[in-house]
């Protein structure tokens, strides 16, 4: 039996599968990085773009990794996609902060009328008591 | 450590076109990046300008595989520190403008009373 793993290893460093723990790790990092930013409605809604290129950085991280390229250009991809899907959730993070911002305007608004009708209906009140 | 046996297997192998196109993408974003993310994002950012400068001695070496490599993380480093700094001076704006809605909320209910 060990025989037979060995020859196994023999035919994958052989075949250029050179399956190493760095390239594991750092796919599993990236995978890990995308599947969070994927799965995020935020990022959905307003990182779409930046999302799609973390995904296409990813499926070329995948294809290098199966085809058993070099673990240090398949780490190299590998990082390349896990930056990608950080940009795409940060992203989404500033745009939602950014419309929060766009409709403060209104928000400060709504405040002031609301205030103005506590004092319309407070004064209307005041006027029915006094009669 | 297996970048550089990569890249001294690779050098032999002069098919490997200089990557200027992605030194130039590079130093584009780390310009584009500097004036926020060095303050808001300094570890972030001199990750990336590090490796801009890997990128730039290794062209000058015709390490035409190092550079490229360290060429695209210091774009994507210098990339990801930018969305930070951005992120950063958005929240803390957020924040402000919704303390200020609320300071005024609360100015009127006690003006109301």
């Amino acid at each position: 039996m060990p025989s037979k793993a060995l020859l196994l290893a023999a035919a994958l460093v052989a075949a250029g599968c050179a399956v190493t723990p760095e390239a594991n790790r750092s796919m599993d990092s990236a995978r890990a990085t995308y599947r969070q930013a994927a799965a995020s409605r935020e990022v959905q809604l307003r990182a779409p773009v930046e999302l799609q290129v973390a995904e296409r950085a990813l499926a070329e991280a995948e294809r290098l990794w199966k085809s058993g390229a070099d673990p240090a250009i398949v780490a190299h991809h590998a990082y390349v996609a896990g930056q990608r899907a950080r940009i795409a959730t940060t992203s989404a993070d500033y745009r939602k902060a950014e419309a929060a911002l766009a409709t403060s305007g209104e928000q400060r608004e709504r405040v002031l009328i609301e205030a103005r009708d506590r004092e319309l209906e407070a004064q209307s009140r005041g006027g029915g008591s006094s009669r | 450590m297996a970048v550089a046996a990569l890249a001294a297997g690779l050098a032999a192998c002069a098919s490997v076109p200089p990557p200027r196109a992605q030194l130039a993408a590079a130093r584009a974003m780390v310009s584009q990046a500097q004036a926020a993310a060095a303050r808001e994002a300094p570890v972030e950012f001199s990750i990336a300008q590090a490796k801009l400068a890997r990128a730039e001695q290794a062209m000058k070496r015709d390490d035409y595989v190092n550079a490229r490599i360290y060429a695209e993380q210091a774009e994507v480093d210098a990339k990801y520190a930018w969305t930070l700094a951005e992120n950063a001076r958005t929240q803390r704006a957020a924040d402000e403008v919704g303390k200020s809605i609320n300071a005024l909320r609360q100015e009127l209910q006690r003006r109301g009373r």
